[in-house]
């Protein structure tokens, strides 16, 4: 009897325990989170901003980096291979193959928020986060193929070679990948632009660190400069800008603004509260403790030819550069170090970018405006940003149509030439708006894609007196992609 | 799967009732020894083929049911088996022979308990008694040595801290390579999962790194060593790094009421500075006197610096100004500074003396057992304390175990019931984590004071008190340290108590078929509490503010992000720190098993196994940290808000909690059928599902198998009547076994929330952070196994040898990958990577001298040895540079074995006395490394050799003299590398001090032709800029991971050696005592060999400061009393 009862007794519990088996081992093992709402995709997004510094490898591959010589204090192997156009497969921190890992992680949490989202009902602020999503893997997308490809020429484009374009998580070890054109990738980042914007949505809790509808604009209209859909940048530069264009640029020649310290002006800059800064990144980068010191960047002579003398208004800068010879600089930067060993004093470097601003948006609506021949509202864009800008700026610097065309002439017509046609009559325009552009945002990498997009010759001197030249279409103008993605097969820029 | 498995269970159990019984009789009789005739009680009594048995009871009578033609058995351990079979009569006497090699007559599983002849796996058991180090309450230490193929680093002597151990090397090679504990058939898991690199790191939760630390050595009754597949088939994915079975103590039926109790007390020996080649404080001082030329030294800096030994003293002295004297400490003077310096000159202290003690650490055990007819009982309680080797530990657990069986329905029903509890309360200095600063190539930790440590890397120029018996105070962290007053103000308190009940039931249903229950849960929690008082030196560096110039450079201050313009300033002006911490672990294990056994036919024996499990591990751990604690205040909290604001923005957590989840079900088959037991073949399956990826099904089970067979030649008519082989035999295995790889889960991507890095803690964010993708190719990692095992038993069975040899090769092994980056994760982990091992390990066992005649003498050895080659086949991991060279196991490389260590290319000094290396063409052969490097980094450095020995064993010789005893214990390892300790740095201090052969060093232009020590770097070459300072830091570095600064890791070590006296019974029963025994036991006695190049150092040990301490030598005095 006992035998028979335990038996039965038996065979139950190994019928319960085998049955239960699957819903014991579906408990998630460790403190890892489960993407189930709106608000978690909205986490997943927060990191959906390549987090890592680009103007630390484009600024000394511009024309606004010179060489100090070997007194300088800071010798970075990034700073000095790029001043040289060399490719790099270093992997650490401000490096390229960095951006590219930083970039892909980006895009990663974005297609990983839009399988969330389809899992999740259409309701409260869903759309919203779709709309961000989209538009932070259209803008990952452009910054890729803008560093690691050339410069947009829809003659070449189908056959230039662009990046790959990711629009799924990636769910196996290794799967392979190949390089989309460079057509493609801006269509598709058109797609996700056209298709994300109209959903975007204020509805952030640190709506500097996001795509409000002001900065994805912004960043629509910066897209569309690249293949020159004038009125496209004209229009979303309008809505970045909003009604009143004046109350948030970013004014640096008050006398409380002049008066302040070097770190409250670091700090200042890339402020969250500062209505100028419409989209900011702070990344894993030691451009902030490196960037004043570094060899190759700005030395007295790049000063004097960028900051100094007049500025066009018949007044100066307002910007004020700090530092001695060796270390000139403007402040931008602070750095936050989270530090994880004491004793050794290491940690993780952070920087804050600004990635996008009214200051640039102003300038590029400028661009577009004169390229369709509005060049009243070109010269009214220029002088407002020069309003705020300029020292002792009064109505005695307000320029005409014609100060522009006299002041910016330029002897040599083909300094600039885009893959379009600048019509004679606005190269001083365009010129007058990349002079501008070269000084309010030195050293934040915004000048090497001008010299890319506008197709600038560079030369650069190392200390010796030898000089180096970057052609209008030099091949090394596309930054070689990272040596492990070409170990994987991803096809290397030629060289 | 799962429920074919489930329908297979039940037409199998309707198959296995189908048998019907056969007729029976009672069989009385007495089982006596055949030495003196005396009545055996205990002796366990089956009929062979059933799973039906009885013991004899105190008068060595027992009675059993049997039929006809039945073969009766008699065990008992130290017998020969004896057995017989029933004819007509009714009564069978047996005497029974002792004998050695019974021993080791079955093989405890942990599931089962098998014959040995019919065992296929190869395994090997230890008792306890054998290798019991006396006064040591980790009895993992013991296995040193005495296991073939198992290799036990004591890579700490510090309570409740695992020695490394691998069996068989180690199978994975980012994974986990520990074995699993099983005790008393259940997983012993540890509180904190720790990885064997990280045994060696000497952080806090290495004291809680030992799954056995809460189990009382005298406890143990022994070991069962699992190492191929076959033998750990049942464990099937958990099994990849072997098993290790402990048995614990069970009273015997039938037997009188027995008190034992032992003492053991334990001493342990001071370090020594004879031991280490370290310069006296005049040669010290002397260095010193070159570091001030050299432009160290200054005044400024040693008053204001960081850290800084007796040029501090001196400073502070001249900068101390007396009102009512008007006189400075000391008129700042060549004459007067260099008087002062006198006293430290001759100081010469002994830090050993200072910070050790030989109070004995002392264990009291007491234990009962009992049994009767219808149960048994084993019951002890064990105190083990120690007053601590050093002056800032100390130890006190209490272990109790209760067990009793009890035996029901005519023997039928078996219940088992276990409670095993321990208390610990154990003292250590108050220790940080140890971080890895791969940047400039070094381990730093932050205000470490481990005594050990502090007494060979602190200059014995310094004092611990002054002439007036004061304790002397120099500089730390800008504040005053004297290590003295240190670990009574920073120390680290844990408690751990550990709990665990099981129980057991076994039914018989009839003769054949056997049904078992096992429950089994435990509960373990750890309270630490660190504490750093107000007068610790970390308080004190928290509130050093005294210049602009500290202020500035104390990194321990805080400044207001939020305010451009703010100075540095102290955040915590009132008491210490409290940390509190806590870990607990939570589990159960819940079994059932079904056994089928029968012979058919006399010769045809079936045993069919099916068990199936269900294992439930939570563990938590969390910390808190306090600001502010007074401790002289009553614990008055004090907290300045803004250290919290530093302690956020510094990013370490003031607080944290974390929990992890383990919960596996195994199901698993084992048939074995024996003709005869002649020829035996064996086959299990196992299969095994763990939640380890989550809400992910792919992947979450793993079938596991091996097939096995045994040739008893021995049994073989051609060998029966052999005087010369007693035993032959033959064991071929074929297996797979598994591990659940910890390091990767994410068959679905696995996110984790986060905290954003702004500068602004305003702008700050939760994020979700991706940490993996997806994998859904990820599966468990494996390794494929082919052993063959030999066993030769000569002159029946005084000589003893067993050799195994197998081939393993590992698959599917998880590796860290670069991949494009294109996924959206440049580092992943994945079964990539592939390794071959090979091994061969050799047991020999004698009776050399034999008392059996009546002679008063018996001499018996053992002696084991095995070898190991292992090799990584296929592996993307790019290593860095830090790990290859740094010898903490990390080192991971193709062509090379799991965690190699490699070294710089020294290439001899350059014309300033700086070392040069070969990195390769086109770099700079000084300023040219990079830690941090992974491209073809093993094209420049230079291969030493495995940090795992490839050659382990022991050698035991046991003697009786009438009613002497003595044994001793000779362990050896080889093969591996040791790194020598970092010695070398580009900037010493007032508080460095200095290896012997530092005297060598290059002083002037030529010595390089004569010198590989490197010259004092001159400050100028420091101080210029940041990065040719950190250039310099670099290449000392990279001299300490040079070639110049390795050693082989070979030794032979006298680990043990005991005399023991046992009073003759005559004498004793006078008392009234049953037992009397006194020993000397005298522990890790001397290094028969090492390498020269040591210096000093332990070849097994891994000086990292932290709670770390070496394993010294030591002495035991036992007193053991039965009555």
């Amino acid at each position: 009897m006992l035998n028979k009862i335990l038996l039965k007794f038996f065979l139950l519990i190994t019928l319960a325990v085998s049955l239960s088996c699957d819903d014991v081992l579906s408990e998630v093992p460790d403190n890892r989170t489960t993407i189930d709402s709106e608000e978690k995709i909205a986490e997943l997004l927060v990191a959906a901003y390549p987090q890592g510094a680009y103007v630390s490898f484009t600024q000394p591959m511009s024309d606004s980096a010179a060489d100090k010589g070997p007194d300088a204090i800071i010798n970075s192997r990034i700073n000095e291979e790029m001043y040289f156009w060399r490719d790099i497969n270093d992997t650490d921190s401000d490096s390229p193959t960095n951006y590219w890992n930083e970039a892909y992680k980006a895009i990663a949490q974005a297609n990983q928020a839009l399988k969330s989202i389809d899992d999740l009902p259409d309701t409260g602020n869903i759309s919203a986060l779709k709309g961000e999503a989209l538009i932070c893997r259209a803008y990952a997308h452009f910054m890729l193929v803008s560093v690691f490809s050339k410069a947009y020429d829809p003659n070449t484009a189908s056959t230039d070679l662009g990046v790959p374009y990711v629009t799924e998580p990636e769910e196996t070890l290794l799967p392979s990948y190949t390089r989309a054109s460079v057509q493609e990738v801006y269509d598709l980042i058109e797609q996700d632009i056209v298709n994300g914007l109209p959903l975007i949505e204020d509805i952030y809790d640190e709506p500097a660190y996001h795509f409000t509808k002001k900065a994805a604009n912004a960043f629509a209209a910066k897209f569309y400069l690249n293949i020159a859909e004038w009125q496209k940048v004209i229009d979303h530069s309008t809505l970045a800008l909003g009604s009143s264009a004046a109350s948030g640029l970013r004014v640096v020649n008050t006398a409380d603004y002049l008066a302040q310290t070097y770190d409250e002006l670091s700090i200042g800059y890339f402020s969250s509260t500062e209505p100028a800064n419409l989209l900011l990144v702070t990344g894993s980068s030691t451009y902030a403790r490196d960037f004043a010191l570094l060899r190759y960047n700005l030395t007295p002579g790049l000063t004097e030819q960028i900051f100094s003398g007049n500025n066009g208004t018949n007044s100066t800068w307002a910007f004020r550069v700090f530092g001695t010879d060796i270390a000139n600089n403007v402040p931008k930067y602070e750095e936050y170090f989270r530090v994880t060993n004491q004793a050794a004093g290491t940690g993780f470097a952070f920087t804050t970018f600004v990635l996008l601003s009214t200051d640039e948006v102003l300038l590029n609506r400028a661009e577009a405006y004169a390229m369709l021949g509005m060049k009243d509202l070109a010269l009214a864009d220029i002088n407002l940003s020069y309003s705020v800008k300029t020292d002792n700026y009064g109505a005695g610097n307000v320029l005409s149509q014609s100060d522009i065309e006299t002041r910016f002439a330029l002897d040599d017509p083909n300094i600039f030439t885009p893959y379009y046609t600048i019509p004679s009559d606005v190269l001083p325009y365009i010129n007058a708006i990349l002079y501008m552009k070269r000084a309010m945002f030195h050293d934040e990498g915004v000048r090497w894609f001008d010299v890319k997009r506008h197709h600038i010759e560079v030369v650069h001197f190392d200390f010796n007196g030898n000089d180096f030249t970057l052609g209008k279409n030099d091949l090394r103008r596309a930054i070689q992609i990272p040596t492990d993605a070409q170990s994987f097969g991803i096809e290397a820029n030629p060289r | 799967m799962k429920l074919k498995l489930t329908w297979l269970m039940t037409l199998f159990m309707a198959f296995v009732m189908q048998f019907s019984f056969a007729q029976e009789k009672t069989i009385t009789g007495t089982v006596t020894t055949a030495s003196d005739g005396l009545p055996l009680p205990g002796v366990n009594v089956v009929v062979s083929g059933t799973s039906r048995g009885t013991q004899t009871d105190f008068d060595g009578k027992y009675s059993i049911s049997a039929s006809a033609g039945d073969v009766i058995t008699f065990s008992y351990l130290g017998f020969a088996k004896e057995s017989a079979t029933v004819g007509d009569l009714s009564t069978i006497n047996i005497a029974m022979k002792e004998d050695a090699e019974s021993l080791d007559a079955v093989v405890i599983t942990g599931y089962q308990t098998i014959n040995k002849e019919i065992f296929t796996g190869a395994s090997q058991t230890i008792k306890a008694v054998d290798i019991k180090m006396d006064g040591v309450p980790d009895i993992a230490q013991a296995l040193e040595g005495r296991a073939a193929g198992v290799a036990v680093q004591n890579v700490t002597g510090t309570f409740g801290a695992a020695p490394r151990i691998t069996i068989r090397g180690s199978s994975s090679i980012l994974g986990d390579t520990k074995p699993i504990w099983i005790v008393d058939g259940v997983i012993q898991e540890e509180i904190v999962n720790i990885s064997v690199a990280d045994l060696v790191s000497g952080d806090p939760n290495t004291l809680l790194s030992s799954a056995i630390a809460g189990l009382n050595p005298s406890d143990v009754e022994s070991f069962e060593i699992l190492k191929d597949a076959s033998a750990t088939a049942l464990y099937g994915a958990r099994a990849l790094n072997g098993v290790v079975v402990i048995t614990t103590k069970t009273g015997k039926k039938n037997q009188a009421p027995k008190f034992s109790y032992n003492s053991e007390y334990l001493i342990r020996d001071r370090p020594r500075y004879s031991q280490f080649d370290l310069l006296n404080s005049q040669e010290t001082i002397s260095v010193y006197r070159e570091l001030e030329q050299k432009g160290f030294l200054d005044y400024p800096s040693v008053l204001q610096g960081r850290n800084g030994g007796v040029y501090n003293i001196r400073a502070q002295a001249i900068n101390s100004y007396n009102e009512t004297s008007g006189t400075f400490g000391i008129p700042n003077t060549q004459e007067a500074k260099a008087a002062f310096l006198q006293p430290y000159e001759l100081a010469n202290t002994d830090w050993f003396k200072e910070l050790f003690s030989m109070t004995p650490t002392q264990t009291h055990n007491i234990s009962f057992t009992s049994g009767s007819e219808n149960s048994t009982s084993f019951a002890s309680l064990g105190y083990y304390t120690d007053a601590g080797w050093t002056i800032a530990d100390r130890v006190r657990r209490i272990t109790s175990t209760i067990r009793n069986n009890y035996y029901l329905s005519d023997d039928k029903l078996k219940l088992s019931f276990l409670l095993q509890g321990s208390i610990r309360d154990q003292n250590t200095p108050g220790a940080q984590d140890r971080q890895q600063d791969v940047v400039s190539g070094a381990f730093n930790r932050d205000f470490d004071i481990n005594p050990f440590n502090y007494a060979i890397s602190t200059s014995r120029a310094l004092r611990p008190r002054d002439e007036n018996g004061n304790l002397e105070y120099y500089r730390n962290n800008w504040a005053p340290f004297n290590i003295i007053n240190e670990v009574d103000n920073n120390y680290l308190n844990i408690k751990v108590f550990d709990i665990k009940f099981q129980g057991q039931a076994d039914y018989d249903f009839n003769d054949n078929l056997k049904y078992t229950f096992l429950g089994s849960a435990r509960y373990v929690t750890s309270n630490g509490e660190q504490g750093a008082t107000e007068g610790s030196n970390i308080a004190g560096a928290y509130r050093a503010d005294e210049t602009a110039i500290v202020r500035d450079a104390n990194t321990f201050l805080f400044t207001d992000p939020g305010d451009p313009n703010a100075l540095p300033r102290v955040v915590l002006p009132f008491g210490g720190i409290l940390t509190e911490s806590k870990n607990t672990l939570t589990t159960y294990t819940f079994r059932n098993s079904l056994e089928y056994s029968k012979v058919f036919n006399d010769v045809h024996g079936l045993n069919v196994y099916t068990t199936q499990e269900y294992r439930h591990a939570d563990r938590s751990q969390s910390s808190f940290t306090g600001y502010g604690y007074q401790f002289s205040r009553g614990g008055a909290i004090f907290t300045d808000p803004d250290i919290l604001r530093k302690a956020i923005l510094d990013g370490n957590d003031y607080f944290f909690a974390q929990e992890t989840r383990q919960r596996e079900v195994s199901l698993a088959i084992q048939a074995s059928y024996d003709y005869d037991k002649k020829y035996v073949f064996n086959a299990t399956g196992n299969y095994e599902g763990s939640n380890r990826a989550g809400q992910s099904s792919d992947a979450r089970w793993l079938p596991t198998y091996s097939v096995a067979g045994r040739w008893n030649v021995h049994k073989e008519r051609f060998l029966e009547d052999s005087d010369l082989i007693s035993s032959l035999v033959l064991r071929p295995s074929y297996g797979v076994s598994g591990l659940i790889a910890d390091a990767a889960s994410n068959n679905l991507a696995v996110f984790q929330n986060l905290v954003t890095d702004r500068l602004s803690p305003d702008d700050r964010e939760n994020y979700i952070d991706i940490v993996d993708l997806q994998n859904s190719e990820l599966t468990y990692e494996r390794t494929k196994e082919i052993n063959l095992g030999f066993e030769l038993g000569l002159f029946n069975g005084r000589i003893q040898t067993v050799v195994d040899v197998y081939s393993r090769k590992g698959i599917d092994l998880i590796d860290l990958i670069r991949t494009s980056g294109i996924g959206g994760e440049a580092l992943k982990l994945g079964n990539n990577s592939e390794m071959d091992t090979n091994g061969i390990e050799f047991q020999l066992n004698t009776i050399n001298v034999d008392d059996s005649n009546g002679g008063n003498f018996r001499w018996s050895s053992g002696f084991n040895i095995s070898h190991i080659n292992q090799e990584i086949t296929k592996l993307r991991q790019q290593t860095n540079v830090f790990d290859l060279v740094s010898g903490t196991g990390r080192g991971n490389a193709i062509g090379y074995a799991p965690g190699s260590i490699f070294s710089f290319d020294f290439k001899g000094l350059n014309e300033f006395g700086l070392p040069t290396f070969n990195f390769g063409e086109d770099v700079d052969e000084f300023g040219g490394v990079d830690f941090q490097d992974t491209d073809n980094v093993t094209d420049y450095l230079v291969h030493e050799g495995p940090t795992l020995p490839t050659l382990t064993g022991g050698f035991a010789n046991n003697f009786k003299f009438k009613n002497w005893d003595f044994s001793c214990f000779i362990s050896f390892s080889a093969g591996n590398k040791v790194r020598l300790n970092p010695s070398y740095s580009a900037f010493y201090s007032d508080l460095s001090v200095f290896p012997r052969e530092f005297i060598n060093r290059w002083t002037q232009p030529g010595d390089e032709n004569f010198t590989d020590i490197p010259t004092i770097a001159a400050n100028q070459l420091i101080e210029t800029d940041s990065e040719s300072r950190n250039r310099v830091i670099r290449a000392y570095n990279a001299y300490n991971y040079s070639t110049q600064r390795i050693a082989d890791g070979d030794f032979i070590r006298m680990k043990n050696i005991t005399l023991g006296y046992t009073f003759p019974s005559e004498t004793i029963e006078k008392i009234g005592l049953s037992n009397l025994r006194l020993a000397l036991q005298g522990t890790n006695l001397f290094l028969l060999y090492s390498d020269d190049d040591l210096g000093g150092q332990d070849p097994e040990f891994n000086n990292s400061g932290g709670v770390a301490y070496p394993i010294t030598r030591q002495f035991t005095f036992t007193l053991s009393i039965g009555f």
